[in-house]
């Protein structure tokens, strides 16, 4: 697995579970607090920001074409892996997500 | 179902329409469809499981054959004599180079009869290969050919068209009657009878639809001037002459009945390696012997070099009149130039056949390829879990015996072939070496066990056939690299030691699946101890069962 | 005049398919015909929507649910881009 497909990876895991703990039903499941519309508004910008960042290894490695097929590829697994998550251990599912984004931090310093 | 040409009027009228479609159509392709997805989705490994599968072959990759010109040329000129002796009268001959996992020349040749026929020649002698060098088997292409044609050639390619077409339908009309997308994306509840059916079902298509609908479109891409030959019968009267103008080439020429010697092929291979500037990798000759011979070689064709391309590049090809060595077409390598249609169909075949981009690629096929018979399996059962609870009678007197039917097709299709399949690694280890036609025993045998699997859920309750079939399936599984080591002497750390990632990884993978299809046995066992203790709790369908 | 249940899903589902089929090969024709590109770049293009109209064919028919009007449906279009479609790839060359 290339640098960037790791970086994708990490990104599109928290990028999707952003997106499902703006939906109350799963952030009942982690948590008690409650989001305000506010928050909610702000985790889905910045989900979805994260998940054009993701975009962007994969551009650079295999090419815009190629790099999307990858790009929605990758999102389907992480998917895949967070609503496993989500279903059966939520708690960890989320603070996977907190890896993932550190570990993309990491990556990138790396780099 | 009678809901369905009554005339409603109400706003849900289209939606319902949909609902039927997406039941029926879908429960009568489910079978079909999950042999394909499963089949294609353990397909995707068919180099790695072939080379497993092939213990006995030497491993070829020691020496470069792509930089040795000699041993091409000397390849060629015992494919060559080989053929001459052995098929002198066939309708064609291919010789290919070794590759990783067969590593031997590789003869195809199409017999008078136009039987296809092939064999492996050592390198050094020129004979074919004995067992104790190479086992016969057809290895990972197996899964291939069940893909995309259920070893049944154009008729099989027609059915698997058919299914498709269906599973293109049911995916619209699925979308159509899935209220919640969004609001249910992450939601799978589980423990929840036939809520987490549809949970299952609904996440296993919707997380991996973009993947669902491009492998299912690009499918049937790839056999377009199959599946849809109305322009091409329209506008020519010979289908070749489309061909030949589409793809800039010569027509074919028909036979002649003339006799003429095929000229030394090893000398056009040199010619057409130093035309194309790069080594060639097979050769095909059409009507040897016949004056009417051409013969075509092709590029050396490495998948690393064309990493990440989904407009892949051609590998080159020259083409020859086989009787007199003339030049009669180069298609040079380098950008693909066959217009913006060609390109697009090309673009879309790369897509399907999931090479592009090495493992990562491939395993992330793997997974989406997986859900996509997750969702066929679960949507199938799900339509039983739905009648089970409350029979919806659309049979008439008829139902319980149909609903009967389905659920044993429904075992037979999904556990039963799972147990087919991995019997099918179990069979490559224990039929004899030096049977004739062993390739073709191994399918037979997983067809055979396939078949008893379809008997074995009709003679029992559903779900003990469930249980016992999957339990099998977990044993043959997990014992899969204990057999290995006793048959062969090679096991996990042997594999790791040797640097033999691709066994590495199929056993680990064999092994991943057995670990799974043992939660499945645990879940099915305490279904069947709580049936017991609440008989009352049976309905109409099971007491059937 | 009502045919039974059976009968009449069996000749919508054989509107979808074969009807289905028909009209999706005229479109091709059609479309080859009046796409501005050489012939067998024309026919490959057209040919490669084949199965989305298809799908839509499919899905119309099940949408009508009346086997009558699914059939019509179906045969009129094919015998119109049909037609068309031959008469223009000859006219044209």
């Amino acid at each position: 697995m290339s640098m960037a497909m790791m970086m994708s990876v990490a990104l599109c895991y928290a990028a999707m579970s952003g997106f499902s703990l703006a939906m109350p039903r799963h952030l009942m499941e982690v948590t008690d607090r409650r989001l305000s519309n506010t928050q909610i508004r702000l985790l889905r910008w910045t989900a979805s920001l994260i998940l054009i960042l993701a975009y962007l290894p994969m551009w650079s490695e295999w090419g815009a074409g190629t790099g999307f097929v990858v790009w929605v590829s990758v999102l389907s697994v992480t998917s895949i892996v967070l609503v496993l998550l989500l279903s059966y251990w939520p708690k960890w599912a989320v603070r996977i997500a907190f890896l993932m984004m550190l570990a993309a931090s990491l990556l990138w310093l790396m780099q | 179902m009678s809901e369905l040409t009554k005339p409603v009027k109400e706003q849900e009228s289209f939606r319902q329409a949909m609902g039927w479609l997406h039941t029926w159509g879908g429960l009568v392709a489910s079978w079909v469809l999950f042999t394909i997805f499963l089949t294609g989705t353990i397909g995707v490994f068919d180099e790695d499981i072939t080379h497993w599968m092939n213990p006995e072959a030497a491993v070829v990759s020691d020496f470069d054959l792509a930089s040795m010109t000699e041993q091409r040329v000397d390849a060629i000129k015992k494919g060559q004599s080989y053929l001459e002796v052995n098929a002198p009268d066939s309708h064609s001959w291919a010789i290919g180079m070794p590759t990783e996992t067969e590593p031997g020349i590789r003869l195809f040749w199409r017999d008078e009869q136009n039987e296809f026929q092939e064999t492996l020649l050592n390198l050094k002698t020129g004979e074919p290969m004995s067992a104790a060098e190479n086992r016969e088997t057809e290895g990972g292409h197996h899964f291939v050919h069940m893909h995309y044609e259920f070893h049944a050639g154009m008729a099989g390619i027609w059915l698997v068209g058919f299914f498709t077409m269906i599973m293109l339908v049911a995916l619209i009309s699925g979308i159509i009657i899935h209220k919640r997308i969004f609001k249910d994306f992450f939601t799978f509840r589980q423990k929840k009878g036939q809520r987490s059916w549809l949970d299952g079902h609904n996440a296993s298509a919707v997380l991996t639809l973009p993947f669902q609908l491009m492998i299912a479109y690009t499918g049937l891409v790839i056999f377009l001037s199959i599946y849809m030959p109305a322009g091409v019968l329209a506008n020519y009267s010979n289908p070749q002459q489309f061909f030949s103008e589409l793809l800039d080439e010569p027509m074919p020429r028909p036979e002649t009945g003339v006799h003429a010697d095929v000229v030394d092929l090893s000398v056009l291979f040199q010619r057409a390696e130093v035309m194309l500037g790069k080594s060639a990798r097979f050769m095909r000759v059409e009507h040897p012997g016949d004056s009417s011979a051409v013969t075509k070689v092709f590029g050396w064709f490495d998948e690393e070099d064309y990493y990440g391309q989904l407009l892949r590049d051609e590998t080159g090809s020259v083409q020859f009149d086989a009787t007199n060595g003339d030049v009669m077409n180069v298609i040079p390598p380098g950008e693909y130039d066959k217009g913006t249609p060609m390109a697009a169909q090309r673009v879309m075949r790369i897509m399907h056949f999931a090479n592009f981009g090495g493992y990562s690629v491939r395993w992330l096929y793997f997974v989406m390829g997986m859900a996509g018979a997750l969702m066929m399996a679960t949507g199938a059962i799900l339509f039983m879990v739905k009648r089970r609870q409350k029979s919806l009678n659309e049979f008439g007197s008829q139902t319980a015996r149909v609903y009967r039917v389905i659920e044993v097709l429904n075992i037979a299709a999904i556990s039963g072939l799972a147990v087919a399949c991995i019997s099918y690694f179990w069979l490559n280890r224990w039929i004899p070496l030096d049977i004739t036609d062993r390739a073709t025993w191994e399918i037979k045998g997983f067809f055979y066990v396939w078949l008893v699997m379809l008997f074995h859920s009709a003679c029992r309750p559903a779900t003990k056939a469930w249980f016992e079939q999957w339990s099998i399936f977990t044993l043959l599984a997990l014992l899969l690299p204990v057999m290995n080591l006793l048959t062969t002497g090679h096991w996990l750390a042997s594999y790791w030691q040797a640097g033999d990632w691709g066994s590495v990884g199929f056993e680990l993978t064999v092994l991943v699946f057995g670990l799974m299809s043992l939660g499945l046995v645990l879940f099915l066992r305490r279904k069947m101890v709580s049936q017991v203790r609440q008989p009352q709790l049976k309905t109409r369908s099971e007491a059937v069962s | 005049m009502q045919l039974p249940y059976p009968l009449r899903i069996n000749f919508l589902v054989f509107a979808a398919t074969i009807g289905g089929y028909l009209f999706t090969s005229a479109a091709i024709i059609f479309l080859s015909a009046i796409v501005p590109m050489d012939k067998p770049d024309a026919i490959v293009a057209s040919s490669l929507f084949s199965f989305a109209i298809y799908t839509a064919a499919v899905i119309w028919v099940f949408v009508v649910r009346d086997s009558k009007r699914a059939w019509l449906g179906m045969l009129i279009p094919t015998l119109l881009l049909g037609g068309a479609g031959l008469l223009i790839s000859r006219m044209a060359s």
